[in-house]
C-alpha cells in the first residue's frame, strides 16, 4: 500500500523582483510504500530540499500533487497544515533545531504538549522512545550541553514521539562525525525495522547505502531509482556510488 | 576610507544609532540649558535667584552623573549587538587597530554631531525658559542672548569625556575577543538560568522591608531621615525580584507538570525563564526609573500648585515683626509707613514649644522616649488685659484659669503649672503667628505676673535657648499697595537702624518660595523627561535584542507545528507580560511610598494631601498612557524582526 505518493509535482521560483524564474522540480512522480525507507540523493541544487519542503507541507507546489494517506495534502488550509505537520509527520534536521531553552525532554514532548496530550499519556509514550534511542540519562539535561550525535538522537525522539506515518530527515547525518554518523544510521534502522516509514534526503552515499530504496534526482526530475533487495550495505555502497559517477559524467539512465 | 566605512556602519546600523544619538543629544541640551540658567548672572540679580540657581546646579549633577550611567549602558548594547559584524571583519583580514580606527571614526562623528546639535538647541532653550522665568516673576523682558561660554565649555569637557571613555571601553572589549568568538558570541548558548531562592527571599524582605518603614514611619523629620534608607531596600527589592523571584517562580511552576505541559504555559514558562535572567535588570530598571519619574513629577507639580494655599496658611499677615524689647525707634518707623495698614496688632507674647502627651505639656523633651514630631507644639501666651484690648470683652479669670484656642482642651498642665480651660478665644482675636512649621495654641492667662511666671517656666527648662516676654506686631497692608516694595522698604529701614529681631514679609517669601518650586519644577520636568527617554530607549533595544533571539525560536517551533494562531498568541502574552510587569510593579511602589512622601512634602510646607493624590494619580494615568503609546511603537519593531 502506498503511504506516500506524488503526481506531476512541478515548483518554479519566481523573484518578486525580476522575471528570472528558476523551475527547482520539473515533473516529480514517485511513491514510498507503507514500512519502507526511502533515500532520495542528489546534487545540490538538483531539487532534493525543495522537493522535501513540498513533501513536508512547509511550502506549496507550482502544480501537481503530493498525496498521504490517501489525502491531498497540497490544498490544506494553513492551519490545518501545522496540526497535520504535528501529527502525521516527524522531522529529523541537519541542525536539530532544538530549543535552547527546553531540556531534551521537554524538546522531545513539545509536539504532543502543542496536541494537548495528558501528562499521564507523555510520560508512557516517551520511556520507551528514549529508552530504545539511549538517551534516558540526557533527558533532565538541555541541547547545548550534550554532543551533536547526542543532540540528533533527541531530536528523532522528538520525530518519533507522535507515531507519524512518516519520518521525513533532511541530511540527517550532515553535522555528525563518522562515530555518530553509523549510530544514527543503525538507529534509523532499526526503527524501520520496527515498521516506521522513513523518507530521509543525503548526498552521503553512506546514509544512502542503510535505505532500501535509493532514488536518484537530477535538475527536478526522478532520474533514477535502485532497490536493495538482498544486496549487503557494501554492495548497495558500490552500486549507489557508480550511478553517482555516471550521473556526474553526463549518462542517461531512465526510470 | 575608515571615515567611509565608518559612515555607512552608522547609516546602516540606524535603527540602533538614530534612538542613541537622539537621546544624547537631548541629554546634552539638557545638562547645557540648566548649566546655563544655573549660572546665569542675570537670574542671580533676580529676588529668590539665589535659591532658584541653587536648585538648578543640584539639578545639574543629578543630570551629569545620569548621562554617564546612561551613554555606558547604550554604548556597551550597541558594541553587544554589533560584535558579529566586528568579528567578519576580522575574519576578512583588519587587524584589530583597523577596527579600532573604523569604531573610532563612528564614535567620533556621532560625538561631534551629538554635541553640536545638543549645546545648539540648548542655547535656544536655554532663551525660552530664560523668557519664562522672566514672565513668571513678571520682570521686564531683555533682549539678546546670553550665550553660556563656560556652559559650552563644560558641556564638551562632561560628555568628551564620557565619549571617549566609552571608546576606550569599546575598544576593551574588542581586544578580548577572538575573531571565532567575535562571529559567534551572540549564538553562543545560554545557560539554564539556576535557581537562587535564597536572594529571591531577600529581595522580598527588602521589599516588605521598605513599604512596612514608609508605612509606619510617623512624622516628617523621621520621614526625611528613613526616606533614603526605604529607598534603597525597595531598590534592592525589586532588582532581586525582577532577577532571582521570577526565575524561582517560573521554576516553581515548572514543576507543577499539569501546569506546566499546557500548550499555552509551556512555552510562555520556559522562553519566560530565560528573559528574565537577561532582562530582569532591565526591566527593575525601567521599574524603578518609571517610579523616579512619577515621584518627581507629582511632587514637584503638587508643590508648584500647592504654593499659593501653602503661602496663606504660613503667613495670616503681610507684616509680622517679633521685637524682645520695647523700642521707640521702631515704633517711630512704622508709623511712617501707617497710611498704608489695612490693620496692625500689636502684642505682648510669650512663645514657646512644648511637646503634648494628652493634656499635658512637656518641656523637658528628654523624658519623651519616643518623639513624634507631630506632637510638638508652639505656645503664645498673652495677658487677659491684652486681650481685652484687642476683642472689647470682659472677661474674669482666676489665676488658674485660661482661654485657649483649642476647642477639645480642658484643662491645661504645662510641667508642673496647671490650669483650668474656662472657655474658647473670640475670632475677634486674630491668631498671633511665628512661622516655624510648628502647630500653635494661643494661650490667655489671667495676668502679667502669670505670664513671667510661665516666663521663668521656660528660662529654667531651655537655659540659654530660651524665649522671652515681647512684642509681637502684626500688620496687614491695604489692598492696592505695592505690598512687596513697602514690605522691603520698612525691612531696609528697621535692618539700617538694627532695631528688630525678626522680620516677616508676606510678599518677601513669596517671592523666595516662588523661586525655590520654579527650581524645583524645572529639575522635576527635565529629570523627568531624562527618565522617560531612558525609559523608552532601553524598551526599544530590549524589543530589538529580543526580537533577534526569539526569531530563531520561533522559526523553529513552526517547523514542528506551531500555527501562526499559537505563535501570535504565545508572543503576545510574553510581550504584554514584560510589559505590565514594570508598570504594575510601579503602581505598587507610589502606592506605598505615598505616606512617606506625604509626610516629606508636610516638611516643605506642603499639607494639601488631596492635591497631591490627584497630581499623582494624574501622573500615573498620563504616565501609562506614554508608556503604552511608546510600547506599541516598540513592539512593532519586534513583531517586524520576528516575522521577517
Amino acid at each position: 500500500m502506498n503511504i506516500l505518493e506524488t503526481k506531476n509535482l512541478k515548483k518554479i521560483y519566481s523573484s518578486r523582483f525580476s522575471n528570472v524564474q528558476v523551475q527547482a522540480l520539473e515533473n516529480v512522480n514517485f511513491s514510498v510504500e507503507k514500512g519502507e525507507f526511502v533515500a532520495i540523493m542528489g546534487e545540490s541544487g538538483s531539487g532534493k530540499t525543495t522537493l522535501l519542503n513540498l513533501l513536508a507541507t512547509l511550502d506549496k507546489p507550482t502544480s501537481g500533487k503530493v498525496i498521504l494517506n490517501g489525502k491531498d495534502i497540497t490544498h490544506l488550509s494553513s492551519k490545518e497544515v501545522s496540526s497535520f505537520r504535528r501529527n502525521h509527520l516527524g522531522f529529523v534536521f541537519q541542525d536539530f533545531n532544538l530549543l535552547d531553552t527546553f531540556s531534551n525532554r521537554d524538546n522531545i514532548l513539545l509536539p504532543l504538549v502543542l496536541n494537548g496530550t495528558s501528562v499521564s499519556e507523555m510520560e508512557q509514550r516517551l520511556n520507551p522512545i528514549a529508552t530504545s534511542l539511549g538517551i534516558i540519562s540526557l533527558l533532565n539535561k538541555f541541547p547545548y550541553e550534550i554532543s551533536g550525535g547526542q543532540k540528533q538522537r533527541v531530536a528523532l525522539a522528538r520525530a518519533l514521539i507522535t507515531h507519524p506515518e512518516l519520518i521525513l530527515a533532511d541530511e540527517p547525518t550532515g553535522a555528525l562525525d563518522s562515530k555518530s554518523t553509523k549510530d544514527l544510521l543503525d538507529l534509523l534502522t532499526q526503527i524501520h525495522e520496527n515498521g516506521q516509514t522513513i523518507l530521509m534526503v543525503t548526498h552521503s552515499t553512506l546514509a544512502a547505502s542503510y535505505a532500501s530504496r535509493v532514488l536518484f534526482i537530477r535538475d527536478g526530475v526522478v532520474f533514477h531509482q535502485i532497490y536493495k533487495g538482498k544486496k549487503t550495505k557494501e554492495e548497495m555502497y558500490q552500486q549507489i556510488s557508480d550511478t553517482l559517477t555516471v550521473m556526474s559524467t553526463g549518462g542517461a539512465f531512465h526510470v | 576610507m575608515y571615515r567611509k566605512l565608518a559612515l555607512q556602519n552608522i547609516q546602516n546600523n540606524k535603527q540602533y544609532y538614530l534612538p542613541y544619538m537622539i537621546s544624547c543629544i537631548f541629554m546634552v541640551m539638557t545638562f547645557y540649558t540648566i548649566y546655563s540658567l544655573a549660572m546665569n548672572p542675570n537670574i542671580q540679580e533676580m529676588m529668590g535667584g539665589d535659591e532658584m540657581q541653587l536648585m538648578l546646579r543640584f539639578g545639574v549633577i543629578v543630570i551629569a552623573l545620569f548621562s554617564i550611567v546612561f551613554i555606558f549602558y547604550i554604548n556597551g548594547f550597541l558594541m553587544k549587538q554589533r560584535t558579529r559584524e566586528f568579528g567578519l571583519y576580522n575574519i576578512l583580514g583588519m587587524e584589530k587597530k583597523h577596527i579600532n580606527l573604523i569604531v573610532f571614526y563612528e564614535t567620533f562623528i556621532v560625538s561631534i554631531l551629538c554635541l553640536i546639535i545638543g549645546i545648539g538647541l540648548g542655547i535656544l532653550l536655554d532663551k525660552g525658559l530664560y523668557l519664562l522665568i522672566l514672565k513668571v516673576f513678571s520682570l521686564e523682558i531683555q533682549f539678546g542672548f546670553y550665550i553660556s561660554i563656560d556652559g559650552i565649555y563644560f558641556s564638551l569637557l562632561l560628555f568628551g569625556i564620557i565619549f571617549i571613555c566609552a571608546y576606550l571601553f569599546s575598544i576593551l572589549r574588542i581586544q578580548i575577543l577572538n575573531p571565532i568568538e567575535l562571529l559567534h558570541q551572540d549564538q553562543k548558548g545560554q545557560k539554564e538560568p539556576k535557581n537562587k531562592w535564597v536572594f529571591a527571599l531577600i529581595g522580598f524582605v527588602c521589599l516588605i522591608a521598605g513599604y512596612v518603614l514608609s508605612i509606619t514611619v510617623k512624622d516628617p523629620i523621621s520621614a526625611f531621615i528613613f526616606f533614603f534608607v526605604a529607598v534603597i531596600l525597595v531598590v534592592i527589592g525589586t532588582y532581586f525580584l525582577f532577577t532571582y523571584g521570577s526565575i524561582t517562580l517560573l521554576k516553581f511552576l515548572q514543576k507543577n507538570k499539569s501546569y506546566y505541559y499546557k500548550t499555552s504555559h509551556f512555552i510562555n514558562v520556559s522562553n519566560m525563564k530565560y528573559r528574565m535572567s537577561q532582562n530582569g535588570i532591565g526591566l527593575a530598571n525601567i521599574c524603578i526609573l518609571s517610579t523616579m519619574i512619577l515621584v518627581a513629577l507629582s511632587s514637584t507639580v503638587s508643590l508648584w500648585i500647592g504654593f499659593k494655599e501653602n503661602l496663606y496658611a504660613m503667613y495670616p499677615y503681610d507684616i509680622c515683626i517679633r521685637q524682645y524689647i520695647d523700642n521707640d525707634e521702631l515704633q517711630n518707623v512704622l508709623k511712617d509707613y501707617s497710611k498704608y495698614y489695612e490693620s496692625k496688632q500689636e502684642v505682648d507674647v510669650l512663645i514657646f514649644s512644648a511637646y503634648r502627651l494628652d493634656n499635658s505639656f512637656i518641656l523637658d523633651q528628654d523624658k519623651v522616649d519616643d518623639i513624634d514630631y507631630s506632637n510638638l507644639f508652639n505656645l503664645n501666651f498673652m495677658d487677659l488685659e491684652t486681650y481685652e484690648k484687642y476683642t472689647g470683652e470682659k472677661i474674669k479669670l482666676d489665676k488658674d484659669e485660661v482661654l485657649i484656642s483649642e476647642k477639645d482642651l480642658k484643662e491645661l498642665k504645662i510641667e508642673n503649672m496647671s490650669f483650668k480651660v474656662k472657655g474658647k478665644i473670640s475670632a475677634e482675636m486674630k491668631p498671633i503667628t511665628v512661622m516655624t512649621g510648628l502647630d500653635t495654641y494661643d494661650v490667655v492667662v489671667d495676668s502679667r505676673e502669670t505670664l513671667e511666671a510661665l516666663e521663668k517656666l521656660n528660662q529654667d527648662y531651655y537655659g540659654n535657648q530660651a524665649s522671652y516676654i515681647g512684642k509681637s506686631i502684626c500688620i496687614n497692608l491695604k489692598e492696592g499697595v505695592n505690598k512687596l516694595e513697602v514690605e522691603n522698604e520698612i525691612y531696609e529701614t528697621l535692618r539700617a537702624k538694627d532695631i528688630i529681631t525678626s522680620y516677616e514679609g508676606k510678599d518677601i517669601a513669596a517671592k523666595f518660595m516662588l523661586s525655590i518650586y520654579a527650581g524645583f519644577l524645572f529639575i522635576g520636568i527635565f529629570v523627568s523627561i531624562l527618565f522617560l527617554i531612558a525609559t523608552v530607549l532601553i524598551m526599544y533595544y530590549k524589543q530589538i535584542s529580543e526580537g533577534l533571539q526569539d526569531k530563531s525560536r520561533f522559526e523553529v517551533m513552526r517547523k514542528v507545528g506551531l500555527d501562526e494562531m499559537d505563535i501570535k498568541r504565545t508572543v503576545n502574552s510574553q510581550v504584554l507580560t514584560l510589559f505590565f510587569l514594570p508598570l504594575v510593579m510601579t503602581g505598587i511602589h507610589l502606592a506605598f511610598a505615598f505616606p512617606m512622601i506625604r509626610k516629606l512634602l508636610v516638611l516643605l510646607q506642603l499639607t494639601n494631601t488631596n492635591l497631591y493624590i490627584i497630581v499623582t494619580c494624574i501622573s500615573f494615568m498620563i504616565f501609562a498612557m506614554v508608556y503604552i503609546f511608546m510600547y506599541i511603537q516598540t513592539s512593532r519593531v519586534y513583531y517586524r524582526i520576528v516575522n521577517s
